[in-house]
């Protein structure tokens, strides 16, 4: 009689734990959303370009080298930047037309360490945002003296202000979605 | 069917025509547990004037019964009141026993008066109900700080989580109506699931000694449960409706109970909360609404010898995180740090936006119990838990609005405990707890699973023991085993496979690899013994009690494979599957006295740690989006000490005055250094106005004082930032915890009787009445913004 109640509930117990075990492997998650390639791509005067890209350190495979923009002083260039998804390798999606898209909530900020570039904004229409600010992924270069030095670009989310008084950008609030560092040496 | 149809007439048609009043009815009463007999019970035959009480041998005798159904009302100091049913067709004898032990947890007017029940030696607290009334507007964090000893680690304002001298999270255990609350408990920003507006009788242990609910709860054990409901013929119920000004919202709570002579009983309970964007002393605090919605039914079987008991709970809730601690990485965290605050200075807003938590939470349970002659009292039950925990971001283009995080958990637990108490000296406690859990990690969430899909078996079994004696010592011993099982199926980028030098010993649970990512099956059995023993010492108005507990805590699923950014705190955390449980030995002494006048509590303790899991910083790491601290789980070697005391004085008839105070130091032993994120030392004075035939008129004035936390260990590192040009390197302070602060605060109730049944308690409060500004060292938030300011709160409940 009162092992009625104790055996009831050990079934109870066990019927429910088996019908709902299930082996299945979990399915694997590529990141939709993580940026793991920052490109930049060059284009002079004489109509050449070189193209430089930053990957994630988690995503880099062993062929990967640190890019070193090279530049010659007193020239020109067409800049242009892109973002790319590769987590899975398969499938490369483009990012930078999200960015595109979403331009009132975007904003990229350029920022030179010991080398003396004059940067513009280039952007077109789709890289302009309701405020008429240009959000900085096309820009033209103006390389000065030859030195080494760095660069930072940043891609930020949702900033509260967007300052382009100097073309490089300034901001504040939001979050970072973008935040690397190139080499860059400017040679003859 | 037939057949009871003509017993009715039959009994009817004798009862109308024929009854005679010429029977005895003679009988015994006697005390369930030792089989005793009971002297001085006042025995009554309802419905006449007969009034007997038993002899020294527990004996009665009625003279003059009539024929039929007559009901017995039998009544003795300390136990329950029984009606007792018995047919009389003929002279009658009958044995009636009687339950000495009341279930209830004594409703105790002081905080921090020591209880009896869970534990013996250790101190525990019941919460009185005055103090939970009083915090329905907030959370049950809120009202256990109220404790010495009790703080609140929170995220914002709004999501609280009780600490324990110094522990949190696994440490600390949640019992919800006696079954274990399994939700995602190893978040520092996970709040319990708990809806603070029902619970009704909370209780709290500090450290592992209530091994009867689990040897794992290093920190301590919180046990909320509903009211007790009377065995009578009753409909009863009240309604509560709490406004509060800052964040412009409140609450309303309803609750019903219907219950019989019979034992049968039910009882619904529902409550709603909303608040919108708090406000600091001069700004709202832009996304920090909340939201909460929570259900429960219960019904059954009260009975003397047996019953059982249908539950059902449901738990809703939806938290904002404050719009501007949503940071990217470390020069955001910098210019969090150095900006005025606040960034965004929006208006009022009720609408809860990313970055959110959403929560919801079942948890369905069957009971039985069965008391047991002359042994004691068995008791099982079977619950069903499901708590799925959903945590937005804000994304970008087509992930907008999409969860970050979607973990649903599973928890079927089954648990079956057998009392011996039928001696008076002595009561033995046994049980057998099974748990089979599931983790399932949505991946429509598109971000990597910060917690990998995992099965859990889990199997404990505890023998606890008290023997008391003489009047004055009792003794105190406990047992517990826990066998736990993890099979978890885990994705591991291969880069971090190899940072943590997992190819070498853990190459051969590598299941399948897919490029960039390993799939692995790690498996782990934990085997954790937990042990207690105490004494107590009991004099008049004088208790003195020591207590040796030691506890292991198998690591959580957080510890052993977190490995990536954490977003919600801007920090990459890495786990460890090479940890073993953690083992806690403390001890712990509790004084306590109350004279007339004058009352005391004090209880220092010494909790020393092997294995104690905590982050440790390992400098910055550098990704796509920028540099990130990295905080790695280690194991260490620990100490924690502290005393928590209160006094309280009557200082006249109706004054009252109280002072509590907490301290405590951390110590990793291994650094040579401070433990993060413990509470800084604290007082808490009150001075309370009593007035009880003035409407049971009461009105206190309160004084929290938080001292600087001096105690701490400094992470602070310097990060380089690109200025002009050139490089400076700039310190990033996430360590110096902020200045003291005193906080004033006013309480008033009075009970009124406006209708002709049922009456209305109103209580009106103001907290932070000089509408200071501060911060708190354990708001993991305090980088970003203040402390919510002033506060009204206007509580009004309708008891009927």
């Amino acid at each position: 009689m009162k092992t009625i109640p104790f055996t009831l509930f050990s079934l109870l117990f066990l019927t429910l734990i088996t019908s709902c075990s299930d082996d299945d492997a979990p399915e694997i998650i590529n990141e939709e959303e993580v940026i793991t390639d920052v490109t930049l791509t060059f284009v002079n005067e004489d109509n050449e370009t070189q193209t430089y890209t930053y990957t994630d350190p988690s995503y880099r495979d062993e062929n990967y080298q640190e890019p070193v923009i090279m530049l010659k002083p007193g020239s020109t260039y067409q800049v242009g930047l892109q973002f790319f998804n590769k987590s899975n390798p398969q499938d490369i999606e483009d990012i930078t037309n999200e960015v595109r898209e979403e331009r009132n909530d975007h904003f990229v900020t350029y920022a030179f360490g010991q080398v003396a570039v004059d940067l513009t904004r280039n952007d077109s229409a789709s890289g302009i945002d309701a405020a008429g600010i240009p959000i900085g992924l096309n820009t033209i270069w103006e390389t000065q003296t030859a030195g080494n030095g760095t660069l930072v670009v940043k891609l930020i989310h949702e900033p509260t202000l967007k300052d382009v008084t100097n073309p490089m950008g300034s901001f504040t609030g939001g979050e970072t979605d973008v935040e690397v560092a190139f080499q860059i040496q400017i040679g003859l | 069917m037939k057949f009871f149809v003509q017993l009715l007439l039959f009994s009817a048609s004798y009862f109308v025509y024929s009854q005679s009043c010429s029977f005895s009815l003679e009988g015994k009463v006697i005390d369930f547990h030792d089989g005793q007999a009971l002297a001085n019970a006042k025995v009554e035959l309802l419905n006449t004037n007969q009034i007997i009480y038993t002899n020294a041998k527990g004996e009665f005798k009625f003279e003059e019964v009539c024929e039929g159904a007559q009901n017995l009302r039998v009544n003795h100091p300390d136990c329950q009141e029984l009606i007792y049913p018995i047919l009389i067709e003929r002279n009658t004898k009958t044995t009636i026993y009687l339950e000495h032990h009341l279930e209830e947890l004594e409703v105790v007017s002081l905080v921090g008066k020591i209880n009896r029940d869970q534990t013996k030696s250790n101190p525990s607290v019941v919460v009185d109900r005055a103090v939970l009334d009083k915090h329905r507007g907030g959370s049950l964090g809120d009202a256990l700080q109220e404790i010495a000893g009790v703080s609140s680690l929170t995220t914002g304002n709004s999501i609280v989580k009780p600490v324990i001298q110094g522990l949190h999270s696994s440490r600390v255990l949640l019992m919800q109506n006696n079954v274990r609350l399994e939700n995602q408990d190893w978040g520092v920003e996970h709040a319990p699931s708990i809806a603070m507006q029902a619970a009704q009788e909370v209780e709290m242990v500090k450290g592992a000694s209530a091994l009867a609910l689990g040897g794992d709860a290093l920190g301590g054990a919180i046990i909320t449960s509903p009211a007790k409901i009377p065995v009578k013929d009753t409909l009863y119920g009240y309604t509560g409706l709490v406004a509060a000004s800052n964040g412009r919202g409140g609450g309303l709570h309803t609750q019903l109970t219907r219950s019989f002579e019979k034992g049968w009983y039910a009882q619904a309970d529902a409550s709603f909360k909303r608040f919108g964007d708090a406000k600091a002393p001069d700004n709202f605090l832009a996304n920090t609404g909340h939201l909460e919605k929570a259900l429960s039914l219960r019904g059954g079987l009260n009975k003397f010898v047996q019953g059982f008991e249908v539950y059902y709970s449901y738990y809703q809730s939806e938290n904002g995180i404050l719009r501007d601690a949503h940071i990217g990485n470390v020069s955001d965290l910098i210019r969090a740090i150095n900006r005025e605050k606040p960034l965004r200075s929006s208006g009022f807003s009720y609408k809860i936006n990313e970055p959110k938590q959403s929560v919801t939470h079942h948890l369905a349970k069957l009971s039985y119990y069965r008391r047991l002659e002359n042994i004691g009292k068995i008791k099982m039950h079977y619950a069903y838990q499901e708590n799925n925990r959903l945590e937005y971001d804000i994304r970008r283009g087509d992930d907008a609005g999409k969860a970050s995080l979607d973990l649903n958990l599973k928890t079927h637990e089954f648990q079956t405990n057998l009392q011996v108490d039928y001696d008076k000296n002595y009561d033995v406690n046994a049980g057998v707890v099974l748990t089979y859990q599931d983790n399932f990690a949505n991946p429509l969430t598109g971000v990597k699973r910060l917690i990998p899909d995992y099965k859990q078996y889990k199997v404990g079994g505890y023998i606890t023991g008290n023997y008391k004696w003489d009047e004055y010592w009792t003794a105190e011993a406990g047992l517990r085993f826990d066998y736990t099982h993890l099979d978890a199926q885990k994705f591991y980028l291969k880069t971090s496979w190899d940072k943590k030098g997992y190819q070498q010993d853990f190459s051969n649970i590598i299941v399948a690899d897919f490029g960039t990512q390993y799939l692995t099956n790690p498996k782990f059995d934990f085997q954790n013994f937990s042990w207690i023993g105490g004494l107590k010492y009991e004099q008049n108005n004088f208790e003195a009690s020591f207590n040796y507990t030691r506890g292991q805590r198998a690591p959580n699923v957080a510890e052993l494979f977190s490995d990536g950014l954490h977003h919600s705190a801007a920090i990459i955390e890495l786990g460890d599957l090479r940890f073993k449980p953690e083992t806690s030995h403390k001890i712990s002494l509790n004084l306590a006295q109350d004279l007339n006048a004058f009352s005391f509590v004090a209880n220092p303790y010494l909790n020393r740690f092997t294995d104690f899991i905590t982050l440790v910083p390992k400098g910055l790491e550098t990704t796509v989006r920028g540099a990130f601290p990295v905080w790695e789980y280690e194991q260490v070697d620990a100490l924690l000490w502290g005393i928590d005391a209160q006094a309280n004085y009557r200082i006249a008839r109706n004054f009252e005055s109280q002072v509590s105070f907490a301290y405590l130091v951390g110590r990793d032993l291994d650094a040579d250094n401070y433990l993060n994120e413990m509470p800084a030392p604290n007082f808490l004075y009150q001075l309370t106005y009593k007035r009880e035939n003035w409407k049971d008129f009461q009105m206190t004035v309160q004084a929290k004082h938080s001292l600087r936390q001096h105690n701490y260990p400094n992470n602070n590192f310097y990060y380089e930032v690109l200025n002009e040009g050139n490089y400076e390197e700039v310190l990033v302070d996430i360590s110096t915890p902020p200045e003291a602060y005193i906080l004033f605060g006013f309480e008033s109730s009075a009970r009124f009787t406006p209708f002709n049944t049922g009456n209305l308690e109103v209580n009106f409060q103001v907290q932070n009445i000089l509408n200071t500004q501060y911060n708190d060292y354990l708001n993991r938030l305090r980088y970003y913004a203040y402390q919510p300011g002033r506060n009204f709160i206007l509580n009004l409940t309708y008891n009927y």
